[in-house]
């Protein structure tokens, strides 16, 4: 009797090469949704801490700013006393009263910062003549020429514009 | 037949299998970078903060330094009263002051233009911490040589 021997190697099944395929798949796939989830937590966490520290800094800025805003005002308060102790307007109320004649009278001067605005009652020319060649004498005061005022309905008012004399 | 489904199953497990870890690490470095952009706001924050500070304190010190020079500051209440009792020693008229927070003192001063002169200089010379904002002198025509003085005097009393 004839026996017949199969010589050729026998090929592995495509089963056991699939079931290889499919748990490296799953392996790779569990590894990769473990490791993105590690780096998510680790992310969320970071950026609670940077949301945390990130409002803390804003609540200081909010606190300094408002610090600062206090002094500035402060400080701006102590520039207008500077000014006001090297040029007091006590000294600009007596120019004026000085730089009055008999025939001219105070109607109205205003002073703000360093401008100051003058207006004189005087009959003829000669009186804000007069006042205007008192005033130039003002160490710390330096007036412009008399002009009619403009907007009031009176003639016989002259208006001075004056400024601070820079030091 | 069979092959073809096999193939078909392999093609989309390894796309897959490809495709989520490239989407995973898409979505990370997002992340990563939004997490960036917010520690850089913060150390910008940081800095603000200590220029802020450094100029808190050379303001402070500006501020200290000055209320060295002009004495302590000086209390609306106290400015109110000082004007009315130096006002009426001097035999001026005064009107009701004004005070509010942001300006200060607004008083009106009726007299004599020289005795309104003194007055102020008084005032000036008394209460150097308290600055005149704005003056105005209005001239009386039914009496003249008098004068209605209205200026408003600032106080450096911190009221904020």
């Amino acid at each position: 009797m004839k026996s017949t021997v199969n010589l050729r190697p026998k090929r592995p099944s495509g089963r056991r090469a699939w079931v290889i395929f499919l748990t490296f798949w799953a392996v790779s796939l569990s590894f990769t949704s473990w490791n993105t989830r590690q780096s998510w937590c680790q992310i969320d966490e970071l950026a609670a801490r940077s949301a945390h520290r990130t409002a803390l800094l804003q609540t200081e800025i909010t606190d300094l700013s408002k610090r600062l805003e206090r002094q500035r005002r402060i400080l701006a308060r102590y520039r207008i006393v500077e000014a006001r102790l090297r040029v007091p307007w006590s000294e600009l109320l007596t120019v004026t009263a000085m730089a009055l004649t008999e025939q001219t009278a105070l109607h109205y001067l205003g002073a703000q910062g360093a401008t100051v605005e003058l207006v004189i009652a005087a009959a003829g020319e000669a009186g804000p003549t007069a006042v205007a060649d008192r005033l130039s004498r003002a160490p710390l005061w330096t007036f412009g020429p008399p002009h009619r005022e403009g907007l009031a309905t009176r003639d016989d008012l002259w208006a001075f514009e004056g400024q601070e004399t820079k030091p | 037949m069979r092959r073809t489904a096999r193939l078909v199953t392999l093609t989309v497990m390894t796309a897959v299998g490809l495709a989520l870890p490239w989407a995973a690490n898409r979505c990370i470095a997002r992340r990563v970078e939004a997490l960036r952009h917010a520690w850089t706001e913060e150390d910008q924050l940081v800095r603000q903060i200590a220029a802020l500070k450094t100029a808190l304190q050379t303001a402070e010190a500006t501020a200290s330094r000055c209320q060295a020079l002009i004495g302590s500051p000086v209390s609306v209440n106290d400015l109110e009263k000082a004007i009315r009792s130096e006002a009426t020693r001097m035999g001026l008229t005064t009107e009701p002051t004004t005070s509010s927070r942001e300006v200060g003192v607004t008083v009106a001063v009726t007299g004599p233009l020289p005795r309104l002169c003194r007055w102020l200089d008084d005032l000036e010379r008394h209460f150097p911490g308290a600055p005149a904002l704005r003056l105005e002198c209005f001239g009386l025509d039914e009496r003249p040589g008098e004068a209605k003085l209205r200026f408003t005097l600032a106080t450096t009393e911190d009221r904020s």
